[in-house]
């Protein structure tokens, strides 16, 4: 992988200079021209892009730590050579075509890749001061590869087509063999302008024909074969919920898909359609086939587990694989009906068996209990997070040794149509997801190149094989979008999905769903004087920083740098603390003082702690305060809450008051900081919410509401003010446990009192069921709507039957009103154009960020 | 209190959690200079929060003697301080090795449960009676410290419901337990309407109401039924109610969710009196049903209000005005995202001609409610008008003010015009400055009309200043402290209770006194957002100061 990148990318620089510009958009114009002027070997513009291959390198190790890692050195200085002596082969053989292609791919490679992950680096960031976020964004950068985050959740097909994915194994060894052919065909052109016609793909499909001809058939097979039509099965025995007659469809295609040739398939209803109710039903429909494995993101274990228990009545035996006290022997696994377990623990203990770990300086191996079990199937829950298919997830998921394989995933699609190859290979698709040679039958499921010259099977160079999705469905549209061979192809992967993939969406099914409206409005608020006064001294130093980037033609190479500006600016519009806090000395108002004193806050009366303790919960609590707390409870003494998270209270009361350290006090939340001597300013924003639940309480109804921030420290900022306004309040955090996070999420759904919900977006954006509540607030605007639309779906789900109204705050004078303005840009193009490039949608361009800047 | 068992802690260990490791290396004198340095440190440190807890638990003794030596208390701890080596064992004995009692001074033997204590700078510890009176009264003193924290919660809470924080009633202790208990109720028996709308409220905030406890409140000779939260009622519960209680009236069903068509069809035909329906978010009823249902009930429909769904749709609208439009007289149409047609709007006057109560709010496009529509309205309803709520109509203009209200409704009472970001002061002075026809309003809300100031608010606080009893002036940024000024001078709102001016930034202390003074009755002040009103701030009593945020400390 690494080598063949780095071929790319030196290779790339050199032929830059052939105009490409006009087949690309025109937002990329910038950093290419960049390049252009460079000279061929483009002294400046590569010592850049060197700095970012480097750590692209250390990406590609991370992400493939099994597969041909090669040092970084090598993979820059050798592959050099190898590249001329393969043009020179190649300039035989003109290509014309995959030239655009590689060009595109590599750019996209280059400013997606940076640009998206700093993007993704600060918004995932839970800290917010800015140092931090720089650190976090490059030491992400890999990161988001193995585990990218979604940017565009709800996108569909059809916004996924620019897709290029860069780590294709094949497309890469052709593009570093077809790439230099360009210069020679300048050349040659008006000699020999018959001969090139035959374009790379025909000739590729047709040797590929030759050697395997049952390849033919593929399409042609799928487009005669009758898809399964749903109709409504009847109610499985044992299933204590009344399945819809949507869901009833969608048990009876779930048990015709399985028992087709594809044993399994996707099944991509929208989100809060009951995909998990539908798969319980599944089990049941015949409950002897077992064992059962479903894989689920750590936040929607508990989940699994209740939704289970409750809707069989206890009938189907469910087994956790997840914590310290797992089971150890595949045999204990074998007698669960179903086992759930996490991505986390699949990869951990596929990667303990294969790769080994080190105890007392030895290399063990440990045999991976999962991939010992023969299950009947595998389910994957929320299956984007295999979408990356180098990652070790995606493989340790295919290594699971079962007949059946299931996907469910509200958004199967997330980014790049590359990653439905990931979910196809899991499938296990034949021939989908295999690797075929150009020049002989070998086949094979796995990229082996051991020796990274040679087929393991049939001796040929890598160059000769191609996949088959990359090869018929994906490459073409990335070439050509959906026009021509693009259209063909795209065709091709409809055809697949037709038969593999159910998808219903909310609006098909409102009758059914009984779904309540939904109302979205945007509440706009001004800064007071005082944070005016904050936010345009802010304003004018981040605006002329830019300028000067912009003037010195830099913009593209500090991305991570205007980020931090603009986070900053976003934070300020929440709560000037939250800016303030770490800026130090130099700030508006002197906050070194805020810096060294820290307090620990009692979370029971919000105040400052006296003789604070700790639970083993890590929760604090003045002395006096959990005393009385334990003492006023009634109820046996094994159901004991922490009244923070919620799970069984361990503290000792007669223990040592715990002291706050200057470090400590540092690491802290932002309320630890707080002066509660009443110097402290609320800001707009959080009145702002404040005036909002306030006016939703009335002494004849409960209405609850969520509340949604990206910032942690903002989050606890609203806490405190809520709590210290007489608000009950719960907060879900991305350190919660599942056990936490589940008996937090219960107390808020069954107790009445407790109003408000907060949670961080990321933490809180997927699987989670919160249909108690009915409001959703979201403090602060995302780069795109689709997560501020997932995040509604929270509540607006089955099983909700008060009206669903969802506020967004916004600082009129702040740069979030042009946020929300960049934001509706991107909701029309994403509603309007269906085969629009998504690109555009998932990132920020040098425009949007001119834009930003604009007063 | 420090018991002397933690006292040997600490020596042993340190504050805060510490792991076993750490404990055993601080015992074999690793670093051990660090560590003594570090003692003598915290010893002192001790011996200062030592000598704190000492002069709290004394004040809260009252005793005169610690009075009289507080003074000299001090000194002697500083003193303490600077010559304290950390062998404080030996204040508590005399040198014959007999204990005596730091408080009474009998002698006695100290065991593990004798009470350490410091009076006047020497350090001791109590004999069995006075460790004691000491426990006592530090019990005591806790508890109050820890009623005060909760009792600031619950006057916080109690604030956000509008209440004040005091000892419910004996009424509302029973109803409360009723309400809590309420799945071992058969039936109520006679306790009075009163009573059973609380219980009923009380539910419905609970979450409690569902298809059991619901039939609590069915009667046969019912006339009028409220349910607030009806999200758990399931389908029958509805039909139950027409079963049970066939002579209603008066109908209100708040989020009314699971209200399925047949229920609809069913209240319609057993509900032979039905005159007034309301109902929040019953978005399961299909657009047929909402037409055979006005069929149904014809004229007798005289109250009509439906929010929040997306499936009545503008063929339901026209049936509801050609079926029951004549004999309305109250209408409400409110977050209706199926209505979108233009056409449908403007034919409301031509039906609509002796309403009393006319809400039509947040439309789902702007520009459905226009300026024309509502002078239409009015011009035909205007003499009977007494309620009329444009919340979020954000296309109407001052023409509305000028052409509609002013000239057509003498007897208006209630006019809400939140969200009207349109209005100016032009309109709103022209409409208010004089209007001799109509004697004041009782019920004013310009919440959010952002373009209005000081220049538009004043002529109406001056034209129903007698009258005036509830008024929201939330986010109308344009107030200044002038307009506060001029109030405080020239007017005097006898009757407003209520008054909502969140996040009006010329609210000040200042702002707060004077309406303290001016507005006599005034009882809730919501103060969102107005940052500078401050604890400092005069507030009459008997005048409840909601959303202040420095309220929190």
């Amino acid at each position: 992988m690494t080598r063949s990148k780095a071929v790319v990318d030196t290779s790339s620089s050199e032929s830059e200079a052939g105009g490409f510009i006009k087949d690309d958009p025109d937002l990329r114009k910038a950093p290419k021209k960049s390049r252009a002027n460079g000279t061929k070997k483009a002294a400046a513009s590569k010592r850049t892009r060197s700095s970012k291959r480097e750590s692209k390198a250390n990406v590609s190790y991370i992400e493939s730590s099994d597969e041909d890692v090669i040092p970084e050195d090598d993979a820059t200085e050798p592959p050099l050579k190898r590249s001329k002596t393969k043009a020179k082969t190649r300039a035989k053989a003109p290509k014309i075509e995959s030239e655009d292609e590689y060009k595109e791919d590599d750019d996209d490679d280059e400013d997606d890749a940076d640009f998206v992950d700093a993007l993704e680096g600060f918004e995932r960031d839970p800290e917010d001061d800015d140092v931090v976020i720089i650190r976090a964004s490059r030491s992400r950068e890999g990161s988001s590869f193995v585990n990218p985050v979604s940017l565009t959740d709800e996108s569909d097909l059809e916004d996924v087509l620019k897709a290029p994915d860069d780590e294709d194994d094949v497309p890469l060894a052709q593009r570093s063999d077809t790439q230099p052919a360009k210069k020679p065909r300048k050349k040659r052109a008006p000699a020999k302008p018959k001969k090139p016609k035959v374009p790379y793909f025909t000739r590729a499909t047709a040797k590929l024909y030759e050697h395997h001809p049952d390849l033919k058939d593929v399409f042609p097979h799928l487009e005669l074969t009758e898809q399964i039509k749903p109709e409504r099965a009847p109610q499985p025995e044992g299933l204590a919920v009344r399945l819809l007659p949507f869901q009833q469809e969608g048990l009876n295609w779930l048990v015709k898909q399985e028992n087709s040739v594809y044993g399994g398939g996707i099944l991509a209803d929208e989100m809060g359609m009951g995909k998990t109710i539908q798969t319980i039903a599944l089990f049941m429909d015949d409950p002897t086939k077992k064992p059962n494995l479903v894989v689920a993101p750590t936040v929607a274990l508990m989940q699994w587990k209740s939704e289970i228990e409750t809707h069989t009545n206890n009938k189907l035996k469910v087994g956790v694989f997840h914590g310290a006290n797992r089971a150890k022997s595949s045999e204990d696994l074998s007698e669960f009906d179903v086992v759930l377990t996490t991505y986390s623990v699949l990869e951990s203990s596929f990667r303990r068996e294969r790769y080994g770990f080190t105890r007392k300086n030895k290399k063990v191996k440990e045999k991976s209990a999962l991939h010992g079990v023969h299950f009947y199937r595998v389910i994957l829950d929320e299956a984007h997070n295999v979408k990356d298919r180098q990652s070790g997830t995606a493989k340790a998921a295919n290594e699971l040794n079962t007949e059946k394989r299931w996907c469910l995933s509200g958004t199967p699609l997330q980014n790049r149509i590359g990653e439905m190859y990931s979910l196809i290979r899991f499938m296990k698709l034949y021939p989908f997801c295999q690797y075929f040679c150009t020049k002989c039958p070998c086949r094979s499921n796995e990229w082996k190149f051991s020796d990274g010259r040679r087929c393991d099977y049939c001796d040929h160079a890598p160059m000769l094989h191609t996949n088959f999705f990359n090869h018929f469905m994906l490459k073409n549209i990335q070439k050509h979008g959906i026009e021509g061979e693009g259209a063909t192809s795209f065709k091709h992967i409809r055809m697949l999905l037709k038969h593999i993939m159910l998808r219903r969406t909310k609006v098909e099914r409102a009758d059914d769903l009984g779904l309540p409206p939904r109302i979205v409005e945007i509440r706009r608020d001004v800064f007071n004087e005082q944070e005016k006064d904050l936010y345009s001294s802010l304003y004018g130093d981040s605006r002329r920083r830019f300028n000067d980037y912009v003037a010195e033609g830099v913009v593209l190479n500090n991305y991570a740098n205007i980020f931090t500006l603009i986070t900053r600016m976003r934070q300020l519009a929440d709560h000037p603390d939250l800016v303030l806090r770490r800026l130090g000395s130099n700030s508006v108002e002197a906050s070194t003082e805020l810096l060294t004193s820290g307090t620990i806050v009692c979370q029971l009366c919000d105040d400052e702690a006296e003789e604070a303790l700790e639970s083993k919960c890590h929760h604090r609590f003045c002395r006096m305060c959990i005393r009385e707390y334990t003492e006023s409870f009634n109820g046996r003494e094994d159901q004991l809450k922490c009244p923070v998270c919620h799970i069984a209270l361990s503290i000792d009361l007669e223990g040592p008051a715990i002291e706050m350290s200057e470090q400590a006090a540092s690491k802290g939340s932002i309320v630890n900081r707080i002066k509660m001597d009443g110097d402290w300013r609320s800001s707009t924003k959080i009145e702002a919410l404040v005036e909002e639940l306030y006016k939703l309480r009335s002494d004849r109804q409960t209405i609850k509401s969520i509340v949604f921030s990206q910032f942690t420290s903002m989050l606890d900022l609203v806490e405190w003010r809520l709590k210290r306004a007489g608000f009950e309040t719960v907060k879900l955090q991305g350190s919660m446990s599942p056990i936490q996070r589940e008996s937090t999420i219960n107390h808020f759904m069954q107790t009445p009192s407790v109003e408000v919900f907060l949670v961080s977006l990321k933490a809180g954006g997927v699987a989670l069921n919160l249909c108690e509540a009915s409001q959703v607030f979201i403090l602060d605007p995302w780069w795109n709507p689709s997560v501020e639309w997932q995040s509604g779906d929270r509540v607006h789900r089955i099983g909700q039957h008060r009206p669903v109204k969802i506020t967004r705050f916004c600082i009129e004078d702040s740069i979030e009103s042009r946020i929300i303005e960049l934001q509706e840009k991107k909701a029309n193009m994403i509603n309007a154009t269906i085969n629009h490039d998504d690109a555009a949608v998932n990132k920020l361009t040098p425009g949007d960020l001119q834009f930003l800047f604009t007063s | 209190m420090r018991s002397r068992r933690n006292e040997t802690n600490e020596e042993s260990s340190v504050r805060g959690p510490n792991s076993a490791l750490t404990a055993f290396l601080r015992e074999q004198g690793i670093t051990a200079e660090v560590i003594e340095r570090r003692n003598r440190q915290r010893e002192e440190q001790e011996e200062l929060e030592r000598a704190a807890v000492t002069q709290r638990v004394a004040t809260d003794a009252n005793s005169d003697i610690e009075e009289l030596v507080d003074a000299a208390t001090s000194k002697r701890r500083a003193a303490d301080v600077s010559d304290d080596d950390g062998d404080d064992g030996n204040h508590d004995r005399d040198p014959d090795g007999k204990s005596y009692c730091l408080d009474c001074d009998v002698e006695f033997k100290i065991t593990v449960l004798s009470k350490r204590a410091e009076r006047n700078g020497r350090a001791g510890y109590l004999c069995a009676d006075c460790t004691l009176i000491q426990q006592r009264k530090a019990r005591n003193a806790r508890r109050n410290e820890v009623e005060a924290r909760k009792r600031r919660k619950k006057v916080a809470a109690a604030l956000l419901d509008k209440q004040e924080y005091k000892l419910p009633s004996l009424q509302d202790i029973c109803v409360k337990l009723i309400s809590q208990n309420i799945e071992e109720v058969d039936a109520f028996g006679d306790i009075g309407t009163v009573n059973m709308r609380k219980i009923s409220k009380i539910l419905s905030k609970n979450r409690s109401l569902n298809g059991h406890t619901m039939t609590l409140f069915l009667d046969a000779g019912l006339k009028e039924l409220e349910f607030w939260d009806c999200s758990n009622m399931d389908s029958d519960s509805y039909t139950k109610i027409a079963a049970f209680c066939p002579r209603i009236e008066r109908l209100t069903l708040w989020m009314c969710g699971q209200l399925h068509n047949d229920n609809l069809r069913y209240i319609a035909t057993n509900l032979p009196n039905l005159t007034h329906l309301t109902l929040n978010g019953p978005f399961l009823i299909s657009d047929s049903c909402w037409q055979d249902f006005f069929e149904i009930v014809g004229s007798r429909l005289k109250g009509f209000h439906i929010l929040n769904t997306h499936r009545f749709s503008n063929d339901s609208m026209v049936s509801l005005l050609e079926n029951c439009g004549s004999g309305l007289e109250e209408l409400t149409i409110s977050r209706m995202d199926g209505l979108d047609s233009k056409p449908v709007y403007d034919i409301l006057p031509h039906y609509l001609t002796k309403l009393k109560h006319l809400e039509i709010s947040y439309p789902t496009k702007e520009e459905l409610v226009d300026d024309a529509l509502i002078v239409n309205l009015l011009s035909v309803n205007g003499e009977t008008l007494e309620t009329l709520i444009l919340d979020g109509c954000s296309g109407l203009t001052d023409a509305t003010l000028v052409s509609g209200i002013r000239p057509f409704c003498p007897s208006l009472r209630k006019l809400s015009l939140g969200l009207l970001d349109q209005i100016t002061d032009d309109g709103a002075s022209q409409l208010f400055t004089d209007w001799d026809i109509n004697d004041g309003l009782m019920e004013v809300s310009l919440r959010r009309c952002t373009a209005l100031t000081d220049a538009g608010v004043y002529p109406m606080l001056e034209h129903s200043r007698s009258t005036l009893i509830e008024l929201n002036l939330n986010s109308v940024y344009g107030i200044t402290t002038q307009m506060f000024q001029d109030w405080s001078r020239n007017l005097k709102l006898g009757l407003l209770t209520s008054l909502d001016i969140g996040f009006v930034q010329s609210v000040n202390d200042k702002a707060v006194s004077i309406l303290g003074r001016v507005c006599p009755k005034l009882t809730i002040l919501e103060v969102y957002g107005c940052n500078n009103c401050t604890q400092e701030a005069t507030v009459r009593s008997g005048l409840r100061l909601i959303g202040r945020q420095t309220d929190n400390f």
